[in-house]
């Protein structure tokens, strides 16, 4: 299985769903549209790194090597992302001086869209606006689209590497 | 971890005058993720029919988009360990 179109498709479904019902939107919809909009940015994210790292690999391979990226090592390595200044896990050491603000933006959303996802799966408490799901499908849809100017730069390459690999930085040998 | 000056600029940033007129009330709490990490979640109170504008009206929707970007760019500014989480409530 390669990833094809699935984050694309992914994103198409989250914006059906958020506007699903016409007036009083159900909060299963709701629920429902962030957490795919969350999976579409995840996949997206995954593929581009195979394709840094794995473009020529044979398929059970690249499926085995998908399968390694983890949510929350991937959610580790975005909150780093986020800043400025990036800073190697467990260390005081710097990996990136200045981090560009377009994967400082990609960063931000994957890990702010995972607590969006958690809320929505597992938070049988927290109510969603309609409003504010559109939004965050709408930025999804933005980085996404955001992505190819920059993923030819360091601060992008490091930033997909991270995803998979984020606490091998702290090695010292 | 000084959570002093994050809190400091949390209370100047979330003042009624600089939040947009919609906004009905704004609060916040310092709590963690859902792995345990800091996160500073604030809440943004609405009513329904605010809902129901944003939702339909682009325009206004990215207004919206481009103020809490705003927010959370200054939070992690001041690099505290806080991620910033911010999400609409609708009014009771």
């Amino acid at each position: 299985m390669r990833a094809g179109q699935l984050p694309e498709h992914l994103l198409e479904q989250a914006i059906h769903l958020a506007l699903r019902e016409r007036t009083r939107p159900r909060q299963a919809s709701l629920r429902r549209a962030v957490s795919t909009a969350y999976y579409a940015l995840f996949h997206f994210l995954i593929r581009e790194a195979m394709r840094q790292i794995g473009p020529n690999l044979h398929e059970d391979n690249y499926n085995r090597v998908y399968r390694w990226f983890d949510h929350g090592a991937m959610a580790r390595a975005a909150r780093a992302f986020s800043e400025k200044i990036v800073r190697i896990p467990n260390s005081k050491d710097v990996l990136i001086q200045s981090n560009g603000n377009e994967v400082q933006l990609i960063a931000f959303t994957f890990t702010e869209l995972q607590e969006w996802r958690h809320s929505a799966d597992y938070d049988p408490g927290a109510q969603f606006v309609r409003a504010e799901v559109v939004d965050v499908i709408r930025i999804t849809d933005h980085v996404i689209h955001l992505w190819p100017t920059v993923k030819n730069t360091s601060e992008a390459n490091s930033f997909l590497l991270s995803l998979l690999l984020w606490e091998k930085w702290g090695k010292q040998r | 971890m000084d959570t002093q000056e994050l809190e400091r600029l949390l209370r100047e940033l979330l003042v009624p005058d600089r939040l947009p007129d919609y906004i009905k009330s704004a609060r916040y709490e310092l709590s963690t993720d859902h792995y345990g990490d800091p996160m500073v979640r604030i809440y943004l109170t609405i009513s329904p029919e605010t809902d129901r504008i944003l939702s339909k009206d682009k325009k206004k929707l990215k207004e919206y988009s481009a103020f809490k970007q705003d927010l959370a760019s200054q939070i992690l500014r001041l690099e505290s360990g806080y991620f910033p989480f911010i999400r609409l409530v609708e009014a009771a």
